[in-house]
């Protein structure tokens, strides 16, 4: 964004400049001695930006909870920090300097170097992002910041949406406007602009009658009025970007010029398989926006205790079946095939979790890439028994399980020292149990109500609470179950046996809502999420909330969010500000703090009037706002003293209208 | 104990097909149609089961309870029989894999539960049973409460077909030694 002169124009600490000094940022190489689990390791240099690399000493350096101090060749190290999501801030600030963020994306055990840069001070400036602060008052705002899925009935199919990239014009560009006393900073980054076309932020008092002879006299037409106070325009083919930029930044009322951004598709992967555009399951959750990150692999083990299954169905024939095991009556310990001639549950719930995708055949399984290991605990026909479960959880740990799912149940009045024993026992190795909460209506059954254990509801594609599904205190999640009471088509599609022969069919019950939670747990893996307690809190906290706000019986933490779970978009780490309407002012950006399990952003010192509120999460982790990233806004009305609540839900931003897209990135690039 | 015993009522293949058995398949016809229940009964009626909670199905269930002399232990074979009543299939709903239960109750209180340490699947399911079809299920029960302690004196013992909603047999008095 290039900020232009201007008598009422105020200045805020911007969310540029975390974008443009994440492209600043060197992340390099390794050094010293390796960090402990869970940490990562920085070290750095800090230098005078534009006067030959000098060092900085002295400069205060903050990450997380840890601070150091930067030596007489400006070098620092913090060589043990906590990695506290897929994004951190690194602040640095120095008398004389205006301080400065550089986004990184650490990694446990990653050793990071990097160099942050910070400008000398002017006249005037503040020192904290060259901005004047805002103008203060009393008002507050405490944004409710949440994640959301794509809106239910999104195909994957139309699931994509468009990238907006950056300004990315040239240095020179911008030595000429600072020459002209046309802007005081101009951000870069590296993505492409669509020539001949700029954002345009007016103030509150613009004369509205008069815009478009403002227009004419910059040479410029208006495309689309984005909204309120934010016009798309364009200049005729030939004209000078420079010379049109120039005259649009000296227009009265002009906040500020944006190059509109480049769109693109984003890349959301779309199998081939010819019912993929019948299993509304998956986009329900975001699977497909998951995949642009992690399709699985096979060196996660994915332990279905249940009937047993068909390996030899056609969507499961590619896929990585693992040594099983058979714990329920009538077959040898080493045949875990289902029995089944007609309704083969097992086949079901690894179909979900597991079947081949991209083969033009059937189904996607949420894993394209993922090892079943089949323990048989039951008989289609008869059921089992506890003591079979607890058997085949140990089994299952003892060979390489990471993920255990069990759609099954028993009465959680029926306390079994030897099962409870066996799910503490695969807890205490790391790995992830999953059940089904039961279709009782009720009170959630066992496993799922052990605390050890991941309780999964189901909802319908309406994300609704499934007729069926039981609840309370235990209940974590719920995930995609189906409904087929009016049509079978509402039911979850997966690979089934009738007959004798491999079919496909649908189906309801929370059988089929714990192996989306299980598939999604599996992609975590794969995505480097393996500890057992991260991504457990990664899926309540990702969760979209449905029901009563936070916590609540019927919905435990909410749906389900692969995109979000892979991705570690906690809302804790969104960036969250507040911009006057006419956005002349930006509060902010702070982060949201854990409350009650709800994050909760408060923005303090809020002049009164109508504001909008805005927050962002770099999923996608470039430091630029776009495509794969979380982001919303919200529009409120700050009082004059007290505290305003606004809800601020997160969406993924391919999902979100063009001209939400268009104005957050104009308040983000602030 | 119980355990044990849950091993014996998941194998009803294990019942001879001798003269006790059609004794008593015949006694649960006769209780079905004593009950004007049985299949050809209804004649002009039209019943279909909805299939989906809520509603009962179009079904009669029965409960027979008979001592098995099987040695020195007590041994007591339960049978639960069901049957579509009306002229069309019955579509019969079940929110699980489990299909039937039965309780022994003594003094108003639950002393054992065919059900109980038993795991099924969380997938509702439908049954189409076809007009006049009888549908049975079976377990055997060694006089025992659930901690494995001999029954002595009368109980009640109940039958359930644990459809959406349950259908619930008339319970049997059994006077144990």
């Amino acid at each position: 964004m290039r900020d232009v002169p201007n008598a009422q124009r105020t200045r805020r600490r911007p969310l540029a400049g975390i974008a443009l000094l994440l492209l600043a940022a060197v992340l390099a190489g390794c050094f010293g001695s390796r960090p402990g689990a869970g940490t990562f390791g920085l070290q750095g240099v800090v230098v005078a930006d534009g006067a030959g690399d000098a060092p900085i000493a002295g400069a205060v350096v903050r990450v997380g909870d840890l601070e150091t101090i930067s030596g007489d060749d400006g070098a620092f190290s913090l060589p043990q920090v906590p990695v506290d999501g897929a994004t951190m801030t690194v602040t640095a600030v120095a008398p004389g300097y205006r301080s400065a963020t550089v986004l990184i994306q650490p990694a446990p055990g990653q050793q990071l170097f990097i160099t942050v840069r910070l400008l000398p001070l002017e006249d005037g400036d503040d020192g904290g992002s060259g901005d004047a602060p805002p103008p203060m008052g009393n008002g507050a705002v405490e944004a409710l910041v949440r994640l959301v899925n794509a809106p239910s009935g999104t195909s994957a199919a139309g699931a994509a949406g468009a990238r907006p990239a950056s300004i990315g014009s040239a240095g020179r560009l911008e030595e000429e406007l600072r020459a002209a006393g046309a802007s005081r900073s101009v951000v870069r980054t590296a993505a492409a602009t669509v020539p001949g076309q700029w954002i345009v932020q007016m103030n509150a008092d613009y004369p509205v009658q008069a815009v478009q002879d403002m227009w004419a006299a910059a040479g410029v037409h208006v495309l689309e009025r984005l909204a309120d106070n934010f016009y798309l325009v364009a200049a005729p083919e030939g004209a000078s970007p420079l010379e049109t930029e120039l005259r649009l930044a000296q227009l009265p009322n002009v906040v500020s010029v944006e190059p509109n951004r480049q769109v693109y598709p984003v890349a959301v992967p779309t199998p081939n398989d010819p019912y993929f555009d019948q299993q509304w399951s998956l986009p329900l959750i975001s699977i497909p926006y998951a995949w642009g990150v992690t399709t699985g692999s096979r060196d996660v083990v994915v332990a279905v205790l249940d009937t047993g299954l068909l390996p030899q169905h056609p969507d499961l024939a590619g896929v990585n079946i693992v040594h099983g095991r058979n714990f329920a009556s009538g077959q040898s310990a080493t045949n875990y095939t289902d029995d089944a001639t007609d309704v083969s549950h097992g086949t079901m719930v690894a179909g979900i979790i597991a079947a081949a995708a991209n083969n033009a055949r059937g189904i996607a399984g949420i894993n394209w890439n993922v090892s079943i290991m089949p323990v048989r605990v039951m008989s289609s026909r008869s059921g089992g028994t506890v003591a079979a479960v607890g058997q085949g959880i140990r089994w299952a740990v003892d060979n390489g399980a990471h993920v255990i799912n069990m759609s099954l149940a028993w009465d959680a009045a029926y306390n079994d020292t030897f099962v409870n024993q066996q799910i503490e026992y695969a807890a205490s190795r790391g790995v992830v149990l999953v059940a089904g909460a039961g279709n009782d209506s009720g009170r959630v059954t066992m496993p799922a109500s052990h605390p050890d254990v991941i309780a999964v509801g189901a909802v319908d594609r309406h994300k609704q609470a499934a007729w069926y599904s039981n609840y309370g205190p235990e209940l974590d999640l719920v995930a995609p179950g189906g409904d087929t009471r009016r049509s079978r088509l509402d039911g979850v599609l997966s690979t089934n046996l009738t007959s004798g022969s491999a079919v496909y069919s649908y189906q309801q019950g929370t059988s089929f809502a714990a192996p989306h939670v299980t598939g999604i747990v599996a992609l975590m893996y794969s995505a480097g999420i393996t500890d057992a307690q991260e991504i457990r809190d990664l899926l309540r906290y990702t969760a979209e909330d449905l029901g009563a706000p936070g916590f609540d019986h019927r919905y435990g933490w909410g749906l389900v969010n692969a995109y979000a779970a892979v991705t570690r978009s906690d809302p804790i780490h969104a960036l969250v500000g507040v911009a006057a309407a006419d956005g002349s002012h930006v509060w902010g950006p702070v982060h949201p703090q854990r409350q009650g399990g709800q994050a909760v952003a408060r923005v303090e010192g809020l002049v009164p009037g109508r504001h909008t509120v805005f927050g962002w999460i770099d999923a996608y982790p470039d430091g630029l706002m776009g495509p794969g990233d979380f982001a919303g806004l919200a529009e409120v009305a700050v009082p004059e003293d007290g505290t305003v609540s606004v809800d601020l839900p997160l969406a993924i931003w391919d999902t979100l209208p063009a001209a939400d897209q268009s104005r957050l990135a104009a308040l983000i690039h602030r | 104990m119980w355990r044990n015993h849950t091993v014996r009522a998941r194998r009803p293949a294990a019942l001879r097909w001798d003269w006790r058995l059609l004794f008593i398949l015949g006694g649960v016809g006769a209780l079905m149609t004593g009950a004007g229940m049985g299949a050809g009964k209804g004649a002009g009626e039209t019943v279909t089961g909805p299939g989906w909670p809520g509603t009962a199905p179009p079904v009669a269930v029965a409960l027979s309870v008979e001592p098995l002399a099987t040695g020195d232990e007590p041994r007591y074979l339960f049978v639960l029989g069901a049957m579509a009543t009306g002229e069309e299939t019955a579509v019969v709903t079940f929110r699980n894999g489990q299909t039937y239960d039965f309780v022994v109750v003594q003094d108003g209180e639950e002393i054992w539960r065919w059900s109980q340490g038993r795991v099924f699947h969380q997938a509702i399911q439908q049954r189409r049973w076809p007009p006049g079809e009888l549908v049975i299920f079976t377990a055997v029960w060694d006089g025992r409460d659930a901690a494995g302690r001999p029954v002595t004196g009368t109980v009640e013992v109940h039958g359930t077909l644990t459809s959406d909603p349950p259908l619930a047999a008339e319970a049997v008095t059994l006077r144990l030694p």
